[in-house]
């Protein structure tokens, strides 16, 4: 019996065979070389057999027979190598900065906070998601909300080496970490500007909302106001102030507004000026306002002293007569002249 | 002639011949092949030959440990396997009859001339 001598060549030839595999998954490996420590030993024992010869070639020989491609070509196995250099250089690199206790506990650290790169991947995703689509969601919608919280389970789960733990997914998966690890700082940066610029916006919107539009009534600018009497005859000179005692100005700046310009229904220009008859103050709030032919406006938006104020004309000639017993006001109280305007009481602040 | 070249072919059907009456290892199978004449294959060859065939769904297998030593895996023929062999047999006729034909120098028939040929 020559086993106990062929048995350490057994082995060197079976483990030799086994590392010319080796590109091959682990149970391929196992279900092509099962048994071979057997036929081999009992091969040495036969005197007939031929020369075994290379375990290289053997296992070539062996790898075609069972239909399986040779091994990997040079260029896949020049990214296989680095692949494996890269690796090794990895292992080699986390390896020393273990050596140091301070380096091992910044790395422990950093393994601690591996879960908030795991949501900030799928919340980055989701941002990337948005980029693509060309909007972003600075207040997202239910249905928005509910992809953002998938992609952070999944992100979580694949973290965890619960989801998408195929071999083929792994190069994928690697891929996609170095992709959003470089775009992370833009996609912060991006949001930051979305939100600061809707913030922005909105407080332009209520800016403008205030600054712009003197009087509105169904979202439509009044640009003048016509009061009649309880007879139905039209007033002058009307002074009108709102709940808080703030003159009810047709213009939102009055001091600073010099006319107003409005086109009524029929396509008609109008152009309103303030009533000067108010001490220290342009009066925007005396209604009706009078206007100035159009043409009179100056190239820098001024009207002249010399043009002709036109007193102004109310819709209706009368309108009708309220019903039933008046108030104890004066029938005859409004005045038609706009020049006796009655100093009001109590004097407003404003 | 390299008769290594040949046995590529026909490994399969002499593996599937090989085992159709008794179940074997390895080895085992190499040793019947050899024994049958076939003193070319080679080891590797007729056990990728197995495991390429089980993965076909052609044969089963099972391990038997053995005393002492390290434990061998038998392969046998199935349903499948035997439909295989039954099938590469009938081909093989047919290949074989066809080569002998155009070989055998007796019965070589005259070659053709075509037109114009001189």
């Amino acid at each position: 019996m020559t086993t106990s001598v062929a048995q350490p060549s057994v082995e060197e030839f079976a483990a030799a065979v086994r590392a010319a595999l080796s590109d091959l998954p682990a149970d391929e490996v196992e279900d092509l070389t099962d048994g071979l420590e057997a036929d081999l030993t009992e091969r040495a024992d036969d005197p007939d057999a031929p020369d075994l010869g290379d375990p290289a070639a053997y296992a070539e020989e062996l790898r075609s027979a069972a239909g399986l491609a040779p091994r990997s070509a040079p260029r896949a196995n020049i990214f296989a190598e680095s692949a494996t250099s890269l690796r090794t250089e990895w292992t080699a690199g986390v390896k020393r900065i273990r050596s140091s206790r301070r380096g091992s506990a910044l790395l422990d650290f950093i393994v601690t906070l591996r879960p908030v790169w795991w949501v900030l991947r799928g919340w980055a995703a989701w941002m990337l998601g948005y980029g693509m689509l060309g909007q972003i969601a600075v207040t997202p919608n239910p249905f928005e909300i509910a992809l953002l919280i998938g992609l952070c389970v999944v992100s979580v789960q694949v973290g965890r080496r619960k989801w998408l733990t195929w071999r083929w997914m792994r190069p994928i998966v690697i891929g996609g970490n170095i992709l959003l690890i470089v775009l992370v700082p833009y996609i912060f940066g991006w949001a930051i500007n979305s939100i600061y610029n809707s913030a922005y916006a909105s407080i332009d919107q209520s800016y403008s909302d205030q600054s712009s539009s003197g009087l509105t009534y169904g979202g439509k600018q009044v640009g003048n106001i016509f009061a009649f009497d309880a007879q139905g005859n039209p007033l002058t000179g009307v002074q009108l102030y709102d709940q808080d005692g703030r003159p009810l100005n047709a213009v939102s700046d009055p001091s600073n507004t010099g006319y107003l310009s409005y086109t009524d229904a029929n396509g008609n220009e109008t152009v309103v000026v303030p009533s000067s008859a108010v001490p220290g103050r342009p009066g925007w709030n005396v209604y009706p306002l009078a206007s100035v032919p159009p043409g009179t406006i100056t190239d820098t938006g001024t009207i002249p002293p010399t043009a002709t104020i036109i007193a102004g004309v109310p819709p209706f000639a009368t309108v009708q007569p309220l019903a039933g017993p008046q108030p104890t006001t004066p029938a005859d109280a409004p005045t038609d002249a706009p020049t006796a305007l009655p100093t009001p009481s109590p004097v407003p602040t404003h | 002639m390299d008769t290594t070249q040949l046995l590529k072919g026909v490994l399969d059907v002499a593996v599937l011949a090989a085992i159709q009456d008794e179940d074997g290892y390895g080895y085992d199978v190499v040793r019947r092949l050899r024994s049958a004449g076939l003193d070319d294959v080679g080891d590797a060859s007729v056990y990728g030959t197995l495991r390429r065939l089980y993965s076909a769904g052609a044969l089963t297998t099972y391990v038997v440990p053995s005393d002492g030593g390290p434990h061998r895996k038998y392969y046998g023929i199935n349903q499948q396997g035997r439909a295989m062999l039954e099938s590469q047999r009938a081909s093989w006729a047919t290949f074989a009859s066809t080569m002998n034909g155009l070989l055998d120098t007796k019965s070589r028939p005259q070659p053709v001339r075509t037109i114009g040929e001189k």
